[in-house]
């Protein structure tokens, strides 16, 4: 199995796959993350440069940029102070695009480790830029799947001591490609989080122990959810994070089939003559399995909420893109 | 021909066939509305004006409504149907003034965003189903007199694209046909009133997201400061599909969905600009994508 480091992934992003700038219109969109942490940058200018139009990043690093007349010759730059600045040609940008910047002092990267041995923390069931994406080539395959439920979905995770302060949350959630395709791109949603004790009994998702409403407006791959204000102790080793769909307008998505057959009256009655359209609608958000690299690792077990039951629930990759940063 | 309750019949109901008239010609009606309003079931009638409703009329407690442009709407127990193969509707004459005035500032109401719009209005989902004959959105004038130009609205659609080899056997997934209504105010409801035009305008054999629809030969005035532009279904076997939804204990339900479903505008606004007519043929506020759906994705040029 190959060993893809970031620089490479982005490699592969960037050169592997069709350009799309022979539309009218062309959007550009994605997320800047810094290469060391792999954590958000928000505030990054990111410009078109001969068209002369450009935006910021947002708190998820999540940029949106529309071009009203594409140049098939011009170039992303995406620029910050205290980051190496990174231009991307329009002809190599691929949707939902990784954008990894560099730290431009050496030295501020070395403050930062240093400050994060310090706070002790770690990242339970890490995932990185590189497990949420699909990659498919010759000498390489990496699938990833859409994750859904409309219920709830809880991943277990074991702490390496009692009494760890959740700091953070980060989920891979998953988009839909752009048209034409068979269903509709919603970048609205609103859910529930949940950590959740584990049932001495079934060993089962057992009690809430801290819930939090996240909305999300943007289609960035990567969210992270911030628990430091919560100052929330996890009680025991074990424990859930827990993900809860709500059944509402607001996280609809439509998609289509090719239904089988519709029927029309005729003289002698009614019969089925052609095929039809078949609406379907799921609910935001889709979360991110995938297949990590190490094949040594556990594989994650999730269970799916069944009424007042939870069960495991079985699923094509091995890994939920959930992680949670805890400190000890 | 179309059963208007087709997913119920079966081979041992009897079938009743009417046929919708114009009093007066005795020519078949095209595109009625029937609807049963106890059973929530409504189609339009195609060329031919005939439609066949299954089951013994005379036990049937229901209401039939049957409605087409520029004609009374004619509303009865369905069991006075019984015995009954055709239905005259009566042709009514509205008196209308045509546009003369020449008109120069054009102007552009409720715009949006189409790459925007990700809700659509149309389809039964798994928390409410779609039961309603028309949508309308409410548009406001800066003064009483302007002109209707043309509206441009946006639809649900795949791109799936004729062009395109690999999508053409799924073309006629996209492919609809619906009408346009225009309306005045009604004082008491506030909702959308009188017609202000009487020519059918119906976009047929539409594909892709967006449709624009220039209506300046239909010369149409708007006499006070707010109008409503209405999409009507055309609830017939030519849009008809399916939807597929679940309810609370899981349990799939698959029903017959008309094509199109219309584009909710990503501009929020601070009231609510959209009306439906429900299978009563009563117009009321669609609340549905409250609060962050409150407009449609139409938007209208207008000329004063």
């Amino acid at each position: 199995m190959l060993n893809l480091s970031h620089r490479n992934i982005l490699f592969v992003y960037v050169i592997c796959f069709v350009p799309l700038f022979c539309q009218a219109q062309a959007n550009y969109d994605g997320q800047v993350i810094d290469k060391a942490t792999e954590d958000p940058i928000p505030g990054v200018n990111v410009t078109l440069i001969k068209e002369r139009i450009g935006t910021q990043t947002n708190k998820r690093g999540y940029f949106e940029l529309s071009s009203e007349k594409p140049l098939p010759e011009d170039t992303l730059q995406f620029s910050f102070v205290g980051y190496k600045t990174f231009k991307l040609p329009v002809s190599q940008y691929q949707s939902q695009l990784f954008v990894t910047l560099e730290a431009s002092n050496t030295q501020l990267e070395e403050v930062r480790i240093d400050k994060k041995r310090k706070l002790k923390e770690i990242v339970l069931d890490q995932f990185h830029t590189y497990d949420l994406k699909d990659v498919h080539s010759q000498a390489y395959s990496h699938p990833t799947e859409a994750v859904k439920s409309q219920t709830a979905l809880a991943k277990f995770f074991t702490a390496p001591n009692l009494n760890a302060r959740l700091l953070k949350v980060s989920l891979g959630r998953m988009d839909l490609p752009a048209a034409p395709t068979y269903a509709v791109r919603n970048k609205f949603t609103t859910f529930l989080v949940h950590i959740m004790s584990q049932d001495s009994v079934t060993h089962a998702p057992g009690k809430i122990l801290l819930t939090k409403t996240v909305s999300l407006d943007d289609n960035s791959l990567w969210v992270d959810i911030d628990f430091t204000n919560d100052k929330f102790i996890i009680p025991a080793k074990n424990f859930y994070i827990t993900v809860e769909w709500i059944i509402n307008p607001y996280n609809e998505i439509i998609g289509v089939h090719n239904a089988p057959k519709v029927a029309k009256t005729t003289k002698r009655g009614y019969q089925v003559i052609k095929d039809a359209s078949e609406y379907y609608v799921w609910y935001q958000p889709f979360l991110i399995g995938y297949n990590p690299e190490d094949d040594t690792r556990r594989h994650a077990l999730v269970y799916s909420k069944n009424g007042d039951q939870w069960q495991i629930f079985q699923r094509g990759t091995n890994e939920l893109a959930i992680s949670a940063t805890i400190h000890y | 021909m179309l059963l208007l309750c087709a997913l119920r019949a079966n081979a041992q109901e009897k079938l009743n066939k009417f046929y919708v008239i114009d009093s007066l010609s005795g020519k078949a009606v095209p595109s009625v509305s029937v609807t049963l309003v106890r059973s929530k079931l409504s189609i339009n009638t195609e060329k031919d004006g005939i439609f066949i409703i299954a089951g013994n009329l005379s036990a049937m407690r229901d209401t039939v409504i049957l409605y087409a442009q520029n004609y009374r709407t004619d509303k009865m127990p369905i069991r006075q149907l019984n015995g009954r193969n055709t239905i005259r509707l009566t042709k009514f004459v509205a008196d209308f003034k045509s546009a003369s005035t020449k008109y120069n500032d054009d102007t552009l109401l409720n715009n949006y965003r189409k790459r925007d719009i990700v809700h659509y209005a149309g389809v039964n989902t798994n928390t409410a189903k779609f039961e309603y004959l028309q949508l309308a959105q409410q548009f406001f004038t800066p003064k009483p007199g302007t002109v209707l130009k043309s509206i441009k609205l946006n639809r649900l659609s795949f791109g799936l694209d004729e062009s395109d080899y690999t999508w053409t056997h799924l073309v006629h997934l996209d492919v609809t046909k619906f009408r346009i209504r225009i309306y005045d105010i009604d004082p008491i409801t506030p909702g959308p009133g009188r017609d202000l035009c009487t020519k059918v305008i119906e976009e047929s054999k539409s594909v892709g997201s967006q449709a624009s629809i220039n209506l300046k030969k239909y010369n149409i005035t708007i006499p006070n400061a707010t109008f409503f532009v209405a999409v009507e279904w055309m609830r017939d076997f030519y849009n008809a599909g399916y939807s597929i939804s679940k309810d609370e204990k899981g349990n799939v339900n698959r029903e017959i969905n008309y094509r199109p479903a219309i584009g909710i505008s990503a501009v929020t606004g601070n009231r609510l600009n959209i009306w439906a007519l429900n299978i009563k043929r009563e117009w009321e506020p669609f609340t549905y994508f409250m609060p962050f759906g409150t407009d449609l994705a139409m938007s209208a040029t207008i000329a004063y």
